[in-house]
């Protein structure tokens, strides 16, 4: 049936895509908050729905909020956030529903969560697909955090799931050290592309792996999307 | 200033100056005095009181770890291996295949009268069927029209036939997810196998409220299961608390009739630590009479019969990969160091030796900044613990609570299994925890086993498996240590041994009142002692009547 099957979702009024779904992982401290919203700021006219375990976890800057209510914050450029807790698949029908319909979502999993199975998850969802997982790693305490007797299977399981690793903080590293950092990310995750990032900035089309961004906001149907299917889509 | 004397046939006070007597005198729902009835004359005019002559009386039983949603679950139909008590007296006899709980199920369709209404068994346990898994061709039997759903007696799994798969958009080719394990034909077998699938198909299978959270009806239940287990104080622990929630609490526990103290544990979700230290502290000045709050619950790892328990090296017997977090470690740093600087006391969910060995090393960290000389930080389950983290904890002042039921219940699946003889032997080591002077109690986690403080303190005396093996012959602990763990040693892991936990003048009338002497039967019959009902605040409730 391809990507007719299911809940497809119209966009740019000619062309049935499914939702894409990005994974946001990393350990505490790795700039999952900082990232997040800066994508925010800088969405290209997506209308981004972000989802987060729980709120105290994250906190969207008070100048993107517009309104909050039932638990679902309204942010500027037409995004919203809301938390998931214990019922993913609950929040992901909810956004999968919204008027006007969302461009993309980023499920900003918790700092011990493993990204695959949120992806697992996402799968069970009709109109829904994954986009990619992206894991952020603390260029300053990335190695310490592998080597922690506690955390370092988390951390490394966590690389060996993501599409992208965003090396954050590297202004703050020395050059050779970044280059070591990058050599040995790459053994950890030989197949995950490794991008090192200041603050957060990063254009969105860079995160936002497998789907084009819309160049307007999909309420007003804009210039057509490629429609990106994986291979192994039924 | 009434005055009422209870005559009993014994009294095991609890109190190590006068360890048994046989009066006890009773004022505003307090103790007035213990002893002789000469001794306690001497207080002024009273009424005697003599219907607990032939009765032994014991202080309330102190479940330290239980969920209220224990009494909810029996809105719902119980299918599991063992005989079980429902809050009206009634023994619910265990299903010993699938047949008897389709049969089970079955029976329960017949008297309801929508027919589109969900059905909801609960309390299933493969392990003692030979790992027979079920499927939705079995509950399809129960019937085809309306969704039909049984969660097992882990939590873990949930059942369900083919109109709650329909209902759920989970019967179709193609699901690609670990929890959800594909028949031949390439559709789910029925099994459900992570919470985030179990949830959103449970609400399909009448996982409501009530089932999920607390409900007014399941809080009354559970006081009633309280009456019959002996027990006058019960934790609940860990519940999403807010606002709404913390009324339903106090209403229901207002009640004149409502028999048994709870103390609602805040769990760690869905807040930021700093929200939950700082919203728990809050709750402190709202605790009443039967409603005792202020205390967190966190929960560092998984369990280890679902291998997400953190295990520290070797690992799982069967070479399963380690557990999970279900905390970040520095979360659980913020979480302690804000708590000890709020006096907020924090019970932790370890089950792993690892997740054990974190939460000792991030409390003694934590300490250093915020020095505490009585904070009794809790470790709930604690179940792999070693001799050397027993005298870690007794050394930093921490307590225990240690599930000693586990062992009965799913001993023979560790030492086959899980964390392989040696580990197993050593699991809830209650002997271990004393010796090192670690305060403990033992617990039921109900609804994961069954309420029943004497029931536990038969498990973590005689140390039997389900099979009828001694498991960890070196961990037996005495009976006047297990009546201890389940009444003084509960009482001072909350800290309300000032309050409760012995039949001691000051503290509050709550009594267990037995048929039998706990301290005369044969160790093997402690489990079986029947319990007549309690005193809770000087309040009388008979099992036979509530
Ligand atoms: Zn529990």
């Amino acid at each position: 049936m391809g990507n007719r099957s299911g809940r497809a979702r119209l966009c740019g009024g000619r062309y049935l895509m499914k939702l894409p779904v990005t994974v946001i992982g990393g350990y505490l401290g790795a700039g999952k908050t900082t990232l997040i919203n800066h994508l925010l700021r800088n969405n290209d006219g997506l209308r981004l729905a972000v989802l987060v375990n729980e709120f105290g976890e994250l906190s969207i800057d008070s100048e993107l909020i517009e309104a909050q209510e039932d638990g679902l914050i309204s942010i500027s450029g037409g995004c919203v956030c809301c938390a998931f807790g214990s019922d993913l698949i609950g929040a992901l029908d909810d956004i999968k529903s919204m008027n006007p319909p969302v461009d993309h979502v980023l499920v900003e999993a918790s700092g011990v969560a493993l990204p695959a199975s949120i992806i697992a998850t996402v799968g069970l969802v009709d109109g829904l697909r994954a986009d990619a997982v992206i894991v952020l790693a603390d260029a300053e305490q990335i190695r310490r955090n592998a080597a922690d007797p506690y955390l370092g299977d988390t951390i490394h399981r966590q690389f060996s799931q993501a599409d992208i690793i965003l090396l954050t903080k590297s202004d703050l590293a020395p050059k050779e050290e970044l280059d070591d950092l990058r050599g040995w990310l790459r053994g950890k995750a030989p197949k995950a592309r490794i991008l090192p990032v200041q603050h957060g900035n990063l254009p969105i089309s860079a995160l936002i792996a497998l789907a084009r961004p819309c160049p307007r906001p999909c309420a007003n149907p804009g210039p057509a999307r490629p429609v990106r299917q994986p291979a192994a889509d039924p | 200033m009434n005055t009422k004397i209870y005559a009993a046939k014994k009294i095991i006070t609890m109190n190590p100056n006068q360890p048994v007597v046989s009066h006890v005198a009773i004022r505003n729902g307090r103790i007035l005095g213990a002893g002789t009835l000469e001794q306690l004359q001497g207080w002024g005019p009273y009424e005697l009181d003599t219907r607990f002559a032939d009765k032994v009386l014991m202080p309330g039983l102190i479940e330290g770890h239980a969920h209220s949603m224990e009494g909810a679950l029996w809105q719902f139909t119980y299918v599991g291996w063992f005989d079980r008590m429902d809050p009206d007296g009634k023994v619910w006899p265990g299903a010993k295949s699938i047949d008897e709980v389709v049969a089970r199920l079955k029976e329960a369709e017949t008297r309801m009268d929508d027919p589109d209404a969900p059905l909801l068994g609960w309390g299933l346990d493969p392990i003692y069927m030979d790992n027979l898994r079920m499927t939705r061709a079995d509950l399809d039997r129960v019937s085809s029209t309306r969704p039909v759903g049984i969660m097992h007696a882990s939590g873990h799994i949930l059942n369900v036939n083919t109109k709650g798969l329909e209902l759920a958009g989970l019967l179709k080719q193609g699901n690609d997810h670990p929890g959800i394990p594909l028949a031949g034909d390439g559709l789910p077998t029925g099994e459900l196998k992570s919470p985030e699938i179990m949830m959103p198909a449970g609400k399909h299978v009448g996982m409501d409220r009530a089932f999920l959270a607390a409900d007014a009806n399941g809080l009354r239940n559970y006081g009633r299961l309280c009456v019959r287990a002996g027990v006058t104080t019960s934790s609940d622990l860990g519940q999403q608390l807010n606002d709404d929630l913390v009324k339903l609490f106090t209403d229901v526990t207002n009640a004149e009739d409502f028999p048994v103290c709870l103390a609602a544990f805040r769990i760690n979700f869905g807040m930021s630590p700093a929200e939950l230290v700082d919203y728990t502290a809050s709750l402190r000045k709202l605790s009443t009479e039967r409603l005792d709050l202020g205390r967190i619950k966190v929960i560092a790892d998984g369990s280890i019969q679902g291998f997400s328990a953190r295990l520290q090296w070797p690992g799982y017997y069967n070479g399963s990969e380690n557990g999970l977090w279900y905390v970040a470690p520095d979360q659980l740093a913020e979480i302690y160091e804000r708590a000890l600087a709020a006096g907020v006391q924090v019970h932790t969910h370890t089950n792993g030796d690892q997740a054990t060995q974190l939460a000792i090393e991030t409390l003694e960290a934590a300490l250093r900044k915020h020095p505490d000389f009585d904070h009794r930080f809790t470790l709930q389950h604690c179940q792999l613990a070693s001799a050397a983290q027993f005298r870690k904890m007794g050394r930093l002042g921490m307590c225990v609570n240690l599930f000693a039921n586990h062992h009965f219940y799913w001993g023979d699946e560790h030492y086959a299994l899980t964390v392989g003889p040696e580990r197993a032997e050593r699991m809830n080591a209650c002997k271990s925890a004393l010796e090192a002077n670690v305060p403990m109690t033992i617990h039921s986690d109900a609804p994961v086993t069954p309420l029943g403080p004497l029931f536990t303190a038969w498990a973590a005396v005689n140390r039997l498996t389900a099979s009828g093996r001694v498991q960890g012959e070196k961990e037996r602990i005495e009976v006047a240590q297990a009546l201890h763990a389940i009444t003084l040693g509960a009482a001072i892991t909350m800290k309300m041994d000032h309050l409760i936990g012995s039949v001691e003048v000051g503290k509050r009338a709550d009594f267990a009142v037995l048929e039998d002497d706990p301290t005369e039967v044969p160790a093997e019959a402690l489990k079986d002692i029947s319990v007549w009902g309690t005193v809770q605040g000087g309040r009388v409730f008979a099992a036979a009547d509530i």
